[in-house]
């Protein structure tokens, strides 16, 4: 039991709850509650639950995914029409590596986000995917990039804003996606992880090149170095050799109980090369 | 705060704390089917179904269940009259201690519901989160597999 909480809110729009947010000081929203169930700190006097809202869909159209923020990974996982687009298969994929049957239950991939867990699944797979998030504050909607969203600098941008939507766009014919991910079982969280969406041309060049990785740093980031150095590049293994130097270069690795940074680098590395093998 | 839950298609009405995780007001209203385990969402003993789907019971707040359907492994079945899961459980040995049984069996419950023929890889999926340190498994994964069939007989 959290004893530290004094009052556990239900609004029933989104409204309600932005008031809540920014009247009650010391709350927290409420998603799953797989990740503040744990690791709510005794700060927090008041818990505002999302889950009246109406933010658990899909919307797939030809070429564009829309998913409201409360919808849970098992529900990613199981979607007989996210699979229609290459990106919301991938994203499938993902979905299914995420721990145990009963955390994908709860988990919402709005939480999945707003977690930022350098070992996450979702949020490298979703950097690939270009993800756009819709926002709703006391002043209105707007709208930001994962990217921007997970660059701290920006973080009172997002004060006091709740996460209602998640916009992926389809990539386009022929694009290459590949999730890996080195954990010790099936459900733990990654040791490692590398998430990668590419074409190639007709001159069997890579071309929008995209890569991120978790449990590599405290922020998961898009390696652009990499993606500079490949977009353009053949399909030569001197040149992925290049670009897993470059990789390790730039990345430091959470070395923790999974893992040493340098056991991380090495795996992180046979990850990568291994991408273009099977992906 | 008060809370109204249904557990086992039975309601109660009850005051809670607000901090106050599902897998402790269910042992305090006398479900104590579901383990403490872990305490964090790692081992599955405390699993209940909430809305049909297996759940940690140990990460949901009570005030985030009101409204939903629960089932504890209490509800499945009695001695008299087992759920085949759990016949099928005592019959195939696949009980040890039993301290993960509940929590297998309800996600094993959850999946015959969602998938009546799964193969054994989807067996091994849907109880990777309930984890058991007495059977190795083959007994669980061999007790689910006979249901399935028995069931799809029943059915046929």
């Amino acid at each position: 039991m959290l004893t530290n909480i004094k009052e556990f809110f239900k609004p029933e729009t989104i409204d309600q709850a932005l008031e809540l947010l920014t009247e009650k000081s010391n709350s927290r929203v409420l998603a799953g509650g797989v990740v503040l169930s744990k690791a709510l700190g005794e700060s927090t006097d008041y818990l505002i639950d999302l889950n009246s809202l109406p933010y658990n869909y899909f919307r797939i159209s030809s070429n564009e995914i829309r998913i409201g923020a409360l919808t849970k990974i098992n529900e990613i996982y199981r979607s007989r029409d996210l699979a229609d687009l290459k990106a919301g298969e991938f994203l499938q994929t993902v979905a299914g590596h995420v721990a145990s049957e009963q955390i994908r239950n709860m988990a919402s991939i709005g939480g999945a986000i707003f977690a930022r867990h350098y070992w996450s699944d979702i949020i490298p797979t979703l950097l690939v995917l270009d993800t756009e998030l819709e926002f709703k504050n006391r002043d209105g909607e707007f709208t930001a990039t994962l990217e921007e969203f997970l660059d701290v600098s920006n973080i009172d941008r997002f004060k006091d804003s709740i996460l209602t939507e998640l916009v992926i766009r389809e990539p386009g014919n022929g694009y290459h996606f590949w999730f890996e991910k080195f954990c010790r079982t099936k459900v733990d969280i990654a040791i490692v992880n590398i998430a990668v969406v590419y074409l190639i041309d007709s001159d069997d060049r890579f071309q929008d090149f995209r890569i991120s990785t978790g449990g590599t740093e405290s922020i998961i980031s898009r390696k652009k170095g990499v993606e500079k150095y490949l977009t353009g590049k053949k399909k030569y293994s001197s040149n992925l050799e290049k670009a897993s130097d470059l990789l390790l270069e730039n990345v430091k690795p959470v070395g923790d109980l999974r893992g040493s940074e340098g056991y991380k680098k090495k795996l992180l590395k046979t990850l990568f090369l291994e991408s273009f093998n099977r992906g | 705060m008060k809370v109204k839950l249904n557990i086992n298609k039975k309601e109660h009405e009850l005051e809670i704390e607000p901090g106050e995780f599902l897998l402790d007001t269910l042992r305090r209203l006398g479900y104590k089917g579901a383990k403490r385990g872990c305490d964090t969402g790692y081992c599955g003993a405390c699993t209940i179904l909430l809305a049909r789907k297996p759940v940690n019971s140990c990460m949901v707040f009570t005030a985030q269940a009101e409204g939903q359907a629960i089932e504890t492994i209490e509800g499945i079945g009695t001695q008299d009259n087992p759920h085949p899961l759990q016949k099928n459980f005592v019959e195939s040995g696949a009980v040890q201690c039993g301290y993960c049984t509940p929590g297998l069996i309800l996600s094993a419950k959850a999946l015959l519901s969602r998938n009546p023929e799964p193969t054994e890889e989807e067996v091994k999926e849907a109880i990777a989160g309930n984890l058991c340190r007495c059977t190795g498994y083959v007994k669980p994964i061999e007790a689910i597999l006979k249901t399935a069939k028995e069931l799809k007989s029943a059915g046929e």
